[in-house]
């Protein structure tokens, strides 16, 4: 018999089995219902964030006769935008902060978490699409594969089969190949539906488009993964029965377990700093100074001194320049020298967390394909990262530019209580514009999880191969 | 005929045990929730310990900040060290977590139960009270014990229950079953009842390590939490029984069974959720954004006139020679103002979560799972409706925290030494509602009668071989 014949044979008898009529059906109305509002949801906030942004500007832009250090205190915010795929992958963003204020002298985290408004489910994980696909449809796949071979044996067709000449490798392909090719068509219509839903809306860049087919290959590999496990089990296992509590033991494990457990393992292996301990700290440096610095008193009255020798004066009040504002220059390069001190070993610490994750996916497909997916959709924490720092490097431009309007219209020490800006210095402030990067960023963090699904599938394609003697009725 | 039925049990659990699967599974099922409860339990030590530590650390504060003002110093200089130590140095006015925070400390984590008020605004500000965490484990969901318990509870019921009656038929057993037996039901009901015991008194077991590792655990907490897993355990049980009745496979009956994990574990509390929203709206965060800058102008633009008000409702607080005012006394009046708009604001996120939480508490017998968390989040005390009156609270302590130094900034006295023993504390009281906790027991027990009830109606397909 050959492969195409037993593919077909396969594909007629999943077909007729009315478990997979009722699975497919299900799982085809969940994705559809979960990616449609998932989209939905996506446009509105798009929308929100727009007409937010835009009149978080306004109200700059109208702030009126203040001091320019005032009006720079009242500050701007940065919000993210969200890529395309966010439809379909929401990623970290229910636990992301939403928006970014950015003011002088400090630099803020993102506030307003999605997630703490949830309702206590949000722990058992969020019903989205990419919830559909990286956790249910390998569920399908073990409820379609678990008893492909038990079931043979135990009806005894297996023996048939044996003795009509059909070597077990060619039967494992051809049980393989078809399970594949209905997963693949399932996996099709999602991402097809996803890319047209953005499309709809108005949203899928070519960048987007590489992006989701870079996705479905992966998931493609990872369904593979899981398609190869659950033959290979239904080949080695005596019954069914067996054959499908221990698939689902590992589906829970995958899914559940080791997430969880690799969570709790970064917790405790690279703990974070208290938000209090973290603040103080970074007060502290700038106070004090860094290791080998001077404390701010002696950094000040060392900076005005060099002012007065530069310029030949006697007193502050007589240089020919905004004196407050150079000093406030001077203070917040080196405040920002302390705040990316301290903000890259937070994110070192991130990262050192998601690197024990990444330990942890050597346990469970599930976490790498995860981090792919999310790394595609443009919400993990690398691309926020990248707009945090594009905010931060904004943030910094904004106030340099305001203190050097301020020195530029000012003499010496002017008071802080003048009101000597107005609206055409608010509106001369560039908006804030972000580029989220290309796919090449997202394929560069994504590439040591790439490598370990890939393994996961050679893992699990040499265990497929290992069960064809197992095939021996 | 009291010993029949301890015969028929000794004989079942004799079965049971010699079944490889069921001693896996239940194997299986206790390391992972003792690890859980280990996991939380400490987890729940740490928090405890976390906030005495806060509160030492505090008390430091103060005692150097009398320090200091014990010293002589002139008006201005008092005032504003006054100002320093009311905005930034406020004791942390923490959310008491109750008897049941063993269950898991995610939520206290996710939300941020510590608040620091302060004379300037702590809703523009939350630096402090906002907490670190790394978005990629809080998605991935911590090893809690109540939501790992939520989740495999089920899951382990299933493995134990699964094909007992079905597997029995396919494989010719239970027609011998049947024929030996007088009650076939009887059978199943001792079969199902010990399989309830395992799995219950292996998550009780776990639960108990939970609560001995938390210093602050309670015996009122620990008893409702073993209700609510019972009943958890028996609705399980009797949907894993009547699966058992039903014609089908035991394949089909375990796949079906999972169906429902998957529903009342995502399905049903996402479609709560969903119709929760449109019940109880949300109000928008981002939104928020735009109104809280436009209090904040509005009250820049009037600061002179708030500076003015407060003084003319306040002349005892006036200096005595005339001056002209600048920050912080020019500031103060403006940040009260600005307060005044945005804390109804935020304070109605808090207000709609809770609503929310009520709203989904009725209903969230559709899904023992949402039922179990929710629960659990009474005990723990985060539950959304505690955490409102606890914004409420940290309000008042506000108000009381700025009615203490407000005036004495604005009259550029600042705090005398002894002025430090008077501060505001903030009182939070150890408001357990452990009724709602057994209302939920109560709905969710209910609901397993009422399968117990169909069970008890379908009995008949037992007598068939």
């Amino acid at each position: 018999m050959r492969l195409f014949a037993v593919v077909r044979k396969e594909l007629r008898a999943l077909l007729r089995d009315g478990r997979f009529a009722v699975l497919a059906l299900s799982m085809g109305l969940l994705l559809a219902g979960l990616l449609v509002t998932s989209a939905q949801q996506h446009r509105r906030l798009a929308a929100e964030k727009a007409q937010v942004a835009a009149a978080v500007r306004a109200q700059w832009d109208a702030q009126g006769n203040k001091h320019p250090h005032r009006g720079a205190h009242f500050g701007l915010y940065a919000l993210r935008p969200d890529s395309p795929l966010a439809a379909i992958d929401p990623g970290l963003d229910p636990y992301l902060g939403q928006a970014l204020w950015l003011e002088p002298h400090r630099r803020n985290m993102t506030r307003f978490r999605p997630a703490a408004d949830e309702a206590p489910s949000v722990r058992f994980g969020q019903l989205t699409p990419a919830f559909a696909l990286v956790a249910l449809l390998p569920l399908f796949i073990i409820a379609l594969a678990f008893n492909a071979v038990s079931a043979e044996r135990e009806s005894g067709t297996l023996r048939m089969l044996h003795s009509a000449g059909l070597p077990g490798s060619r039967l494992l392909a051809g049980k393989f190949a078809a399970l594949m090719s209905v997963v693949a068509l399932m996996l099709l219509a999602c991402v097809g539906g996803g890319l047209a839903l953005a499309a709809a809306g108005g949203s899928a860049q070519p960048d987007a488009i590489g992006r989701g087919v870079l996705a479905a290959g992966s998931f493609l590999l990872y369904y593979g993964i899981f398609a190869a496990l659950a033959l290979a089990v239904s080949a080695w296992l005596p019954t069914s029965r067996l054959s499908l509590f221990v698939l689902l033991g590992l589906w829970i494990a995958f899914v559940f377990v080791v997430p969880r457990l690799g969570a709790a393992a970064a917790e405790r292996a690279v703990p974070l700093p208290t938000a209090e301990r973290f603040w103080s700290d970074i007060q502290r440096d700038y106070a004090q100074g860094l290791p080998g610095d001077p404390d701010l008193a002696t950094r000040g009255k060392a900076f005005e001194a060099e002012l007065l020798q530069r310029h030949g004066a006697k007193r502050l009040e007589d240089l020919p320049f905004g004196v407050a504002a150079v000093r406030r220059m001077a203070r917040d390069a080196y405040a920002d020298r302390v705040h990316a001190l301290h903000f890259d070993d937070l994110w070192r610490r991130h990262m050192l967390q998601a690197q024990w994750l990444r330990a942890a996916a050597a346990f469970s497909p599930v976490m790498a394909m995860r981090a792919i997916s999310m790394k595609m959709a443009g919400t993990d924490l690398m691309h926020q990262r990248h707009f945090e720092d594009a905010a931060e490097a904004y943030r910094r431009q904004v106030n340099a530019k305001i203190d050097q309007w301020d020195a530029d219209h000012t003499r010496g020490l002017a008071s802080f209580d003048d009101r000597y800006a107005d609206n055409d210095l608010w509106r001369s402030v560039d908006a804030f514009r972000y580029v989220p990067p290309g796919i090449g960023f997202a394929l560069k963090a994504a590439l040591p999880d790439f490598a370990l699904l890939l393994a996961w599938a050679l893992g699990a394609g040499w265990l497929l191969a290992a069960s064809v003697r197992k095939l021996q009725p | 005929m009291t010993a029949m039925p301890m015969r028929l049990a000794r004989a079942e659990w004799q079965r049971f045990l010699k079944q490889r699967l069921n001693l896996w599974v239940l194997a299986v099922f206790a390391l992972l929730l003792g690890a859980s409860a280990a996991w939380s339990g400490l987890a729940a030590r740490d928090y405890r310990a976390a906030a005495v530590a806060q509160q030492a650390d505090w008390e430091q504060l103060r005692l150097k900040a009398r320090a200091i003002a014990a010293q002589p110093a002139d008006g201005t200089k008092a005032m504003m060290a006054a100002f320093q130590f009311a905005r930034g140095d406020a004791p942390p006015a923490q959310l008491p977590a109750l008897g049941g925070l063993a269950l898991g400390t995610g939520a206290f984590e996710l939300l941020g139960p510590d608040a620091r008020v302060t004379v300037e605004s702590r809703h523009t500000d939350a630096r402090k009270a906002e907490r670190l965490g790394n978005p990629l484990l809080e998605d991935l969901g911590l090893p809690d014990f109540s939501t790992v318990l939520a989740l495999l509870l089920p899951l382990a019921i299933l493995g134990l229950s699964c094909g007992l009656v079905q597997e029995e038929r396919e494989q010719g057993r239970w027609p011998w079953v049947v024929a030996q037996c007088a009650r076939p039901a009887q059978v199943f009901a001792m079969a199902l009842g010990l399989r309830g015991i395992a799995a219950w008194g292996i998550a009780a077991a776990a639960s108990l390590l939970a609560f001995a590792l938390d210093p602050g655990a309670t015996a009122g907490a620990l008893f409702c939490w073993l209700a609510a897993v019972a009943a958890f355990c028996a609705f399980w049980l009797a949907l894993a029984g009547l699966f058992c009745l039903l014609p089908l496979s035991s394949g089909s009956a375990a796949l079906g069974l999972l169906a429902c994990w998957l529903l009342s574990t995502f399905a049903i509390p996402a479609a709560l959720d969903a119709w929760a929203d449109r019940q109880e709206p949300m109000p928008s965060r981002l939104a928020a954004i735009a109104a809280i800058r436009d209090a904040q102008q509005e009250a820049e633009v009037h600061m002179d006139a708030h500076l003015a008000d407060w003084y003319a409702a306040h002349p005892a607080a006036a200096p005595f020679a005339a001056r002209s005012h600048a920050w912080p006394v020019s500031f103060l009046p403006r940040y009260l103002a600005q307060d005044r708009r945005i804390r109804p604001l935020m304070e109605s996120f808090d207000e709609a979560r809770a609503r929310r939480f009520a709203w989904l508490e009725h209903r969230n017998w559709l899904s023992p799972n949402l039922a179990l968390a929710m629960a659990a989040d009474r005990l723990a005390g985060i539950d959304a409706p505690r955490y409102l009156r606890h914004v409420q609270r940290v309000n008042t302590y506000e108000d009381a925290w700025r009615d203490f130094f407000v005036p004495r900034i604005m009259s550029y006295q600042g705090l005398a030494a002894e002025d430090f023993d008077r501060l505001p504390r903030f009182e939070a009281p150890s408001d357990a509602s452990t009724w709602e906790v057994l209302r939920q027991v109560l709905l969710l027990g209910l609901v397993a009668l009422a399968l117990s009830g169909c069970i008890a109606l379908a009995r008949k397909s037992l007598e068939k071989p």
